[in-house]
């Protein structure tokens, strides 16, 4: 990447830690962590365990503050849940008292969208994750697969300038979080955004990511920032990627 | 050549009009390590089902040394994607565990444990409970279980399920490690290809339902085999077009 | 994966074979039918404790048309189930927005709500005593108790259903314009707490019909617990039994009423699914 990107959203040494209870010293989960991210790239942020990477996440969301450090979105700091930024959580999270088009056009309704322009969009995004037909449907009665399509759905009809993808195919099966990360990099082609996607797995990282920042274990500090200049959509098994993934396997922590 | 170790025999199961396994024939040579691969819902759990009897075949059979497989007579040992250590045991105790109920001598039993708690390098971690353990420890223990008690078959189903890749080879190294230390016969069932052309002497190929062999592949790649070599991804794509899941 | 749920659960033709299958289909019947058989042989023996089961549903169609003591069964049945409306009826309007503001707010939890748990582990039949000595033994009294026991259940599911919301349901609310605390209550709280409310609603209908009955057992003209209390004192056990089942059937009639209602207005629900 030669031209200069835009950078969209700065993390600036953020540290964070939990405290346990008042014996127990503080859990360190972040320490220092600082890094940029740029105009409608697809970073992938991805590291062992569940320690560190979703905590961050949800600093960057605005679901937590960092003991320390700033995060900033276009400029502006980001000190509480932010409507910007569109969030797939890992679980999910569709409220099972809505049906696929109302958790949809969830967003846009708690702004005060008319009714008509906010269905349009959410509609537009139902289209494009390949569920219209099932906009009267509940939760309940969709897939692992489907239900997060819908958070994906909803996640980008909010009309967020960043969209946060938190190990959203973590609790699929093979199969499925296959055909899921085929369909992320179609979406993300067609509707182009600045998309910040945590992972532990690796050869998802590869498959997905234009950079992938590298963290340790707990406490989660960066330990390599990879650029990925293969072009899309990329052969697991061709030989750069699985040098790649040599390389990057060998610089995580391994925990037995 | 002798008689092979295990054979699968004509083997179909149907659930009413539903017939899921259609004419399985194969056969397993004693110590030999094979991979069964196939699509999501290919009846891989109905086949297994049959091989631990819990299932009974609707035609056909699994033999065992001649014999059809018998829970009683034969030993099957087995391992799970999720863990299934005895919580109120500790690691040794874990191990031990089915050596005892075979009434093995003490002095035997304690000689295997030993060997194999140097194999998985958990010396240290011998009297410690399961629940103080990673998830990759405990599946460790499990195999290790599965091992001392020198089986007729192993089966494996998936126990590697959603590690990270670092993890899986760690411990893919470490069954071809086991299995060449007790000259197991090992049936492994994996949807990851790339893992069963990295662990087994044959690839065993489902169809979709109503399940049929497609192919048997047979790798004669020596231990320890490259991930990137030519041969290697050519295997690999080779079965990935076979089996056309996605 | 439903399909193999299907196999598994299902019939895997070599094991089952048909004389299993015949038992399990006949075994529900089996039990009550070796009831039925002890009952009638010990009504034979002795029919005053233990009056003939025909004794019973014969008397119970007697009194649909002939009254006892001013009102046929129906009457009755309609009697204690208007006591038991009302007082459910004023412990929902009370006991549901009680529920949730101490569910919801820290200051009403720590005020109100530990006076509450004070309260609650007083069984609520013993404050009949005071109840009488406060409003007699007229039919406010009746339905001030019944509305006490149908009041802990539903103020107590309604604290605990807003406690239990998902604090997944709540990032969700935040990130999606929804962070306001009434917007988050409204929104999100609610309801996904009313499947835990609606629980509470149910047990409260039952606690309700426990507690007419010892109010009527008690003290009243009318109703079932009255009929009950009839039967005793005249040592007819029959009537006592006729009480029984009118009880036994009029609490099933009202818990599938509650369960239509609840499938109607939480059709998410899985428990309310006919799965």
């Amino acid at each position: 990447m030669e031209q200069p990107h835009k950078v969209r959203v700065k993390l600036e040494h953020i540290s964070k830690s939990f405290k346990n209870n008042s014996k127990s010293p503080n859990h360190e989960v972040i320490r220092d962590v600082s890094f940029k991210v740029y105009d409608n790239e697809f970073l992938v942020l991805l590291g062992p365990g569940r320690c560190g990477k979703s905590v961050l996440l949800n600093i960057m969301a605005g679901l937590l503050t960092a003991d320390w450090g700033s995060v900033s979105l276009d400029g502006e700091q980001i000190k509480g849940p932010n409507p910007q930024i569109g969030m797939v959580f890992q679980k999910t999270g569709l409220l099972p008292w809505l049906t696929v088009m109302e958790n949809t056009e969830f967003g846009p309704k708690m702004r005060g969208i008319g009714k008509t322009e906010r269905q349009k969009l959410a509609q537009h995004f139902l289209n494009l994750v390949g569920l219209d037909g099932y906009e009267k449907n509940y939760p309940y009665q969709l897939s692992g697969g489907m239900k997060q399509r819908v958070g994906i759905a909803r996640a980008y009809s909010n009309e967020p300038k960043l969209l946060i993808m938190d190990e959203p195919f973590g609790a699929l099966d093979a199969q499925t979080r296959y055909n899921m990360q085929n369909e992320i990099l179609d979406i993300a082609k067609k509707e182009k955004r600045t998309i910040i996607f945590v992972t532990n797995n690796i050869e998802e990282a590869l498959l997905l990511g234009d950079r992938i920042i590298l963290f340790t274990s707990c406490p989660a500090q960066i330990k390599n920032i990879y650029e990925i200049n293969l072009p899309k959509p990329r052969d697991s098994m061709q030989k750069e990627f699985l040098r790649l993934r040599r390389e990057i396997s060998d610089n995580t922590d391994l925990a037995l | 050549m002798g008689e092979s170790k295990i054979r699968v025999d004509h083997l179909s199961k149907r659930f009413g009009d539903l017939l899921v396994l259609n004419d399985l024939n194969f056969e397993i040579q004693k110590g030999e390590f094979v991979c069964v691969v196939g699509p999501t819902g290919c009846g891989k759990t109905t086949f297994l089902n049959l091989l631990t009897r819990i299932y009974t075949p609707s035609e056909g059979d699994l033999y065992i040394d001649g014999e059809p497989a018998d829970p009683k007579k034969h030993n099957i040992s087995f391992a799970f994607q999720e863990p299934s250590a005895m919580p109120w045991l500790n690691v040794r105790k874990n191990l031990e565990f089915g050596l005892k109920i075979k009434r093995i001598p003490r002095k035997e039993i304690n000689h295997r444990i030993d060997r194999i708690l140097k194999l998985l390098g958990l010396e240290d971690f011998q009297n410690a409970f399961p629940r103080e353990l990673s998830v990759s420890s405990e599946q460790r223990v499990i195999i290790g279980r599965a091992f001392s008690t020198y089986p007729d078959l192993l089966l494996m189903d998936e126990p590697y399920g959603q590690m990270d890749i670092k993890m899986r080879f760690y411990l893919e190294d470490e069954i071809l490690k086991l299995w060449k230390e007790f000259d197991s016969t090992v049936l492994f069932i994996t949807h990851n290809i790339e893992e069963a052309v990295y662990l087994a002497e044959k690839v065993i190929i489902l169809s979709n339902k109503p399940t049929v062999i497609k192919e048997v592949v047979n790798i004669n790649l020596s231990h320890p085999r490259d991930v990137t070599s030519e041969e290697f991804i050519k295997l690999r794509k080779y079965i990935t077009d076979q089996i056309k899941w996605w | 994966m439903r399909v193999e749920n299907q196999i598994e659960n299902g019939t895997d033709s070599k094991k089952s074979n048909g004389l299993s299958r015949m038992v399990y289909l006949m075994a529900p019947f089996i039990g009550i039918g070796i009831m039925l058989i002890l009952w009638f042989s010990a009504s034979a023996a002795n029919p005053q404790a233990f009056p003939n089961p025909s004794a019973v549903l014969l008397l119970l169609y007697d009194l649909l048309f002939h009254p006892l003591s001013g009102y046929t069964l129906l009457g009755h049945v309609a009697i204690s189930l208007r006591r038991v409306c009302i007082a459910l009826f004023f412990a929902m309007l009370v006991g549901i927005p009680l529920g949730i503001l101490m569910g919801w707010s820290r200051l009403m939890r720590a005020t109100v709500g530990t006076l509450f748990e004070c309260i609650r582990p007083i069984p609520v039949l013993a404050w009949i005593p005071l109840m009488i000595m406060w409003f007699g033994i007229g039919e406010k009294a009746k339905i001030i108790m019944i509305f006490i026991g149908a009041l802990m259940p539903i103020v107590v599911n309604s604290y605990t259903g807003i406690k239990l919301v998902s604090p997944l349901y709540l990032d969700v609310g935040r990130m999606f314009n929804a962070s306001s605390q009434s917007k988050l209550l409204l929104k999100i709280v609610l309801p996904a707490a009313l499947p835990t409310i609606f629980a509470g609603i149910r047990n409260a209908t039952s606690m309700s019909l426990m507690v007419v009955l010892a109010a009527e057992m008690l003290a009243a003209k009318s109703g079932l617990g009255f009929m009950i209390n009839r039967g005793m004192e005249a040592y007819n056990m029959t009537l006592v039994m006729s009480g029984m089942v009118a009880i036994g059937v009029t609490g099933a009639m009202l818990s599938i009423l509650t369960n239509m209602i609840e499938r109607r207005i939480c059709p998410w629900n899985s428990h309310t699914k006919s799965e």
